[in-house]
């Protein structure tokens, strides 16, 4: 007869564990791992919780991607169309020195 | 220019001004224009730093301004004044595309015909004579925004024939019986510009889209943006040469502008008299267009907030193409690359992109798609 692998149900079970009641506290058997005797970390608290979400955004911001500055022939571009945009200025772009009308004060 | 002159003064007292003191004004405009012809400089006639080099007339003494004193800071040495930039020829071209020249035309023949629109107001009177004066006339001989003679005698087509040789476009408009306008066509005319123009704002809009991307690959492409850049300079100013079309140039945007200011004009709820004449009060520059063209009975373009919010933007745009700041790949970032600011090329980058694909109905910002 051929030897059938254990199925799920026949395997070695941790039954203190699996009589835990679900959401209780952790009981002794959760605490000592059967293999290597590890203690898993406890859960955290609100505070930790907090901690963790903060470094994580921390973390997000830190990795926004920026725009990379302009140098060179690119930032003279950036002056020289500020230049034209002056020179071009309009009344669209600011106020005019109200001479001689004395009843209207700068644009709306 | 008049939206440059009421950035410094009231428009009041442009719209009350004599029509011989704004006639000499923009004379001593021409006379006081940026003008590099320093070997330095090297510029050749028709850069945007050195238009051209013919001569106004004589300059006035200092015994006979010829300006009245409201006037006057206009030409003082300031902060904005002088020399002088006059707009491009663009500008022009999308102001007139509102059809707002076609409707204050309107707006002048009736007044000059008769009281359909009422009796003008005393202070519209001004304006109705300068507008006749400065932009319904053959104007005054040897000035300089004096471009109609006997060999082109038609104001209106006489701006046309620049559009078609600069720009390869006609206005949206034909004449008020809805036919085309007639107009002299030139032979040697930008025909690619608006083809090469969409190329340039599609690959400047991936640039814009890119621009922060780090985890992606980045299909912006600098060299073709300063390929597309240097092609359109070249046949902006191939269009140009020696100071070709200054002259015609610098009247279309003085003519432009005045009409634009009268409209544009909202000061603590007061408007231009001839806006208030015709009971046009509205909140915004194109929805006064639209009273003042419903006044008169010839509808402006649907989409004039489109074109009157373009046009300084790609005004200055192209102006500076045609400076070749454009020309070199490490030079276009500033084109998609926002930085702090109110007038950034990269925001005028964005407003041209926007109002371009809502006036033509192509969507600059679509990728375009390969033929397989």
């Amino acid at each position: 007869m051929t030897k059938q692998p254990p199925d799920q149900d026949s395997r070695p079970r941790d039954t203190a564990a699996a009589e835990k009641p679900e959401g209780g506290a952790p009981t002794a058997a959760d605490r000592h791992h059967p293999g290597g005797g590890t203690v898993p970390t406890p859960p955290p608290t609100p505070g930790d919780l907090a901690a963790l979400l903060l470094e994580l955004l921390r973390k997000i911001n830190s990795e926004v991607p920026t725009t990379p500055p302009l140098q060179g022939r690119a930032e003279d571009a950036v002056t020289n169309f500020a230049s034209i945009s002056k020179d071009l200025r309009t009344l669209a772009d600011g106020s005019f020195t109200a001479v001689g009308s004395s009843n209207r004060s700068k644009r709306a | 220019m008049f939206r440059q002159f009421a950035a410094i003064v009231s428009p009041d007292l442009l719209f009350n001004a004599h029509p011989f003191e704004l006639a000499w004004l923009l004379e001593e405009v021409w006379r006081q224009r940026l003008n590099d012809d320093t070997t330095l400089g090297n510029k050749s006639i028709g850069d945007p730093s050195r238009r051209s080099n013919l001569e106004p007339t004589p300059p006035y003494t200092s015994t006979w301004p010829p300006l009245s004193a409201g006037l006057q800071p206009i030409l003082d040495t300031g902060e904005l004044t002088p020399p002088f930039r006059w707009d491009h020829l663009i500008y022009a071209y999308m102001v007139e595309n509102t059809r707002a020249f076609e409707v204050f035309r309107r707006v002048v023949f009736e007044f000059a015909h008769g009281e359909k629109l009422g009796a003008p107001t005393a202070e519209s009177q001004a304006w109705l004579r300068n507008t006749e004066e400065l932009f319904f006339k053959d104007g005054a001989p040897f000035f300089i925004t004096s471009v109609a003679s006997h060999l082109r005698s038609d104001l209106r087509a006489n701006r046309r024939n620049p559009y078609q040789r600069m720009f390869g476009m006609e206005l949206n408009h034909g004449g008020d019986d809805g036919k085309p306008y007639p107009y002299v066509k030139a032979d040697a005319a930008n025909n690619d510009f608006v083809s090469t123009f969409e190329e340039f704002l599609r690959e400047v809009w991936v640039g814009m889209t890119f621009v922060t991307a780090t985890a992606s690959s980045n299909p912006t492409d600098p060299a073709k943006i300063a390929t597309l850049a240097s092609k359109l300079k070249n046949m902006l100013m191939s269009r140009r040469q020696n100071g070709n079309l200054s002259r015609e140039e610098f009247s279309a945007v003085t003519a432009m502008a005045w009409f634009h200011l009268a409209l544009e004009y909202k000061n603590n709820n007061d408007n231009a008299p001839i806006i208030q004449a015709l009971r046009a009060e509205a909140n915004g520059t194109e929805q006064r267009l639209f009273k003042v063209a419903e006044r008169v009975g010839l509808p402006a373009h649907g989409l004039s907030k489109h074109f009157f919010d373009i046009a300084d933007s790609i005004s200055r745009i192209l102006i500076q193409i045609e400076t070749g700041d454009f020309d070199f790949a490490d030079a276009v970032p500033a084109l998609y690359t926002p930085v702090p600011g109110p007038n950034t090329p990269e925001a005028a980058m964005r407003e041209i992109i926007t109002h371009w694909t809502a006036i033509t109905g192509r969507d600059v910002k679509a990728r375009k798609v390969a033929p397989s």
